[in-house]
């Protein structure tokens, strides 16, 4: 019998997330003390060895990620920022964590905090997630009146506060260097990078940005060790993942399982399989800037490597499935106009590419038949060009669903 | 609606405008931002009216004309698309017909489109100021707006 692993979810459901007595009775702060009796370095050094990916999307080892900004100066302001602007379309993990156990991101940040020596943390929820943005500014206020936010925290003389940024609807602020932007008041322009924000970060400061359930998963590496972190998952892919569900399943919703658990076992048994008795006709992985996955790769396992050696992303964690009634072209016209409207202009290529991109594919059913081929081909050269020359992920992602659809879907795609 | 009141819980720092700017537009009646109200936060910040309206323009979470008592956002996301959303802005609109034949009494609702919400496992949805409807029926909607009425 497949089962949960609940790992950045350990207490999602079971506590008040309003009460930090409950969560500390739930064994909550202790990874922060051990960590705190810890060198600094120690900490890092064990994210490192858990393996532990960033989890918000890209996948960049989060231990690496932690020395980089603890070693680019040893004495100097370093600031701490989560990253909880979640708008990836159908991901919704983050919320879920700040919504029901919102200690567990504040410990996290504050054992990240710990490790580079930093100050100060922001924590940037986007605008729409009222309830998170309750959560967690509620949790912060138990955390200072409990000690383990403000001066000299468990006596260790280490100093950390948190304040919660709140943005205004604007998917690129997901991007790292863009949520900086908006940090600061500005708009959310991308920035050029390198510098990356380890080096460069808030307001020119080396910075160490991470993800809501990345940072979730910290406490319990520093408590049960980095042996038992990597135990889990697969030989390259350790630990667990949210997978948010939806689309056509008869129990959407979000579970946590082990890296490396099958496509089609996690529709199946978690998600309650296709709504309608349908078949499956795709699946879309990671969201908007995800890719289409077919019928055949329901055995893959769900792990970075296996993914991408079949073409495919893991992502945010999104998985949206499609019956065999669905329309791919529809999906991904979609897509491409979410990107369009999203654009923020700054990159020509991307500005004018979304446009164009969309144009083209949503007038492909006009066009004859025997030209469909070359009309997509040649816009997936366009996207392509679009992701060499624009700054950020966005003008970077386009390529992503246009790519899988042709793969697994090209008969469709030209005679629909 | 006291403006300085709001500014002055906040440090005059640019840091703060996008804040600063939520709390105005959720205390203003008609949940906008006035000219007169962005040019008190330039002041208030120090920067100029054309900066503040550079940010405003950009999020879109903003809006510099009136809305109305309720703001509902319909999701146009792709997955909210996929699960009917692009009827939930029709059913919303005939809703108000039905039970607001004369359309001035509308003026009480203002629709948008809105990005993911991130509540996808309940698509289709949609956000009413700011609470969340999700798995939306053209009978859920309904029944949605005779609430509002009633507490109209």
């Amino acid at each position: 019998m497949l089962q949960e692993k609940r790992i950045a979810l350990r207490n999602s459901g079971l506590i008040n997330p309003e009460s930090i007595e409950d969560y500390i009775q739930s064994g909550g702060y202790q990874a922060l003390a051990k960590s705190l009796a810890m060198e600094s370095s120690l900490v890092y050094e064990t994210i490192i060895e858990s393996g532990l990916r960033g989890r918000g999307g890209a996948g960049f080892p989060s231990g690496a990620k932690g020395k980089s900004t603890a070693l680019t100066c040893e004495d100097c302001l370093k600031y701490v920022v989560c990253n909880a602007d979640e708008g990836e379309p159908g991901t919704f993990k983050d919320r879920i964590i700040m919504e029901t156990d919102p200690h567990s991101l504040i410990e996290g940040m504050l054992i990240a905090a710990w490790s580079i020596k930093a100050t100060k943390g922001y924590i940037y929820i986007r605008g729409e997630y009222y309830k998170s943005i309750e959560r967690v500014k509620k949790a912060i206020d138990q955390a200072k009146s409990k000690g383990f936010l403000g001066e000299d925290i468990l006596s260790s003389g280490f100093d950390f506060d948190i304040e919660v940024k709140v943005g205004a609807g604007s998917y690129l602020c997901g991007e790292e260097l863009t949520l900086l932007e908006s940090i600061e008041g500005r708009r959310g322009y991308p920035r050029i990078k390198p510098p990356f924000p380890a080096q460069r970060g808030l307001w020119g400061v080396p910075t160490l940005i991470n993800n809501v359930e990345t940072l979730a998963n910290f406490a319990p590496i520093i408590l049960f060790g980095a042996d038992w972190y990597k135990s889990l998952g697969t030989e390259k892919s350790h630990g667990t993942k949210i997978f948010t569900i939806s689309g056509d399943v008869n129990k959407p919703g979000y579970y946590e399982v082990e890296m490396g658990m099958k496509l089609g076992d996690l529709i199946n048994n978690f998600a309650g399989g296709v709504k309608g008795g349908n078949e499956i006709k795709a699946i879309l992985i990671g969201g908007a800037a995800g890719t289409f996955a077919s019928k055949k790769h329901l055995e893959l396992p769900l792990d970075y490597d296996a993914l991408k050696e079949n073409g495919l992303t893991l992502g945010s964690g999104a998985i949206i499935v499609l019956n065999e009634s669905r329309s791919v072209l529809d999906m991904l016209r979609s897509i491409l106009s979410f990107f369009k409207h999203e654009s923020c202009g700054k990159c020509v290529p991307c500005r004018l590419g979304t446009a164009h991109i969309l144009s083209v594919v949503e007038s492909l059913e006009k066009s004859n038949v025997g030209e469909r081929e070359s009309i997509f081909l040649n816009t997936i050269k366009q996207a392509e060009i679009m992701a060499k020359t624009s700054l950020c992920p966005l003008g970077q992602s386009p390529i992503l669903p246009l790519k899988s659809a042709w793969t697994n879907f090209s008969d469709e795609i030209v005679k629909s | 609606m006291d403006i300085k009141e709001i500014l002055n819980k906040y440090p005059k720092k640019k840091e703060y405008i996008l804040e600063i700017l939520h709390e105005i537009q959720d205390k203003e009646p008609c949940q906008y931002l006035s000219n007169d109200s962005l040019k008190q936060v330039a002041n208030h910040l120090n920067v100029s009216l054309a900066q503040v309206h550079g940010v405003v323009g950009y999020y879109s979470m903003f809006s510099t004309k009136p809305r109305s008592k309720y703001l509902i956002r319909a999701c146009k996301s792709p997955i909210c698309s996929l699960m009917g959303g692009e009827t939930v802005i029709d059913s919303v609109k005939a809703s108000l017909d039905r039970h607001f034949p004369d359309k001035s009494a509308q003026a009480n609702f203002t629709i948008e489109e809105t990005e993911c919400l991130g509540q996808c496992s309940e698509s289709p949805c949609l956000m009413l100021n700011q609470a969340v409807y999700g798995n939306l029926t053209p009978e859920k909607i309904d029944s949605l707006i005779l609430e509002l009425k009633a507490s109209l």
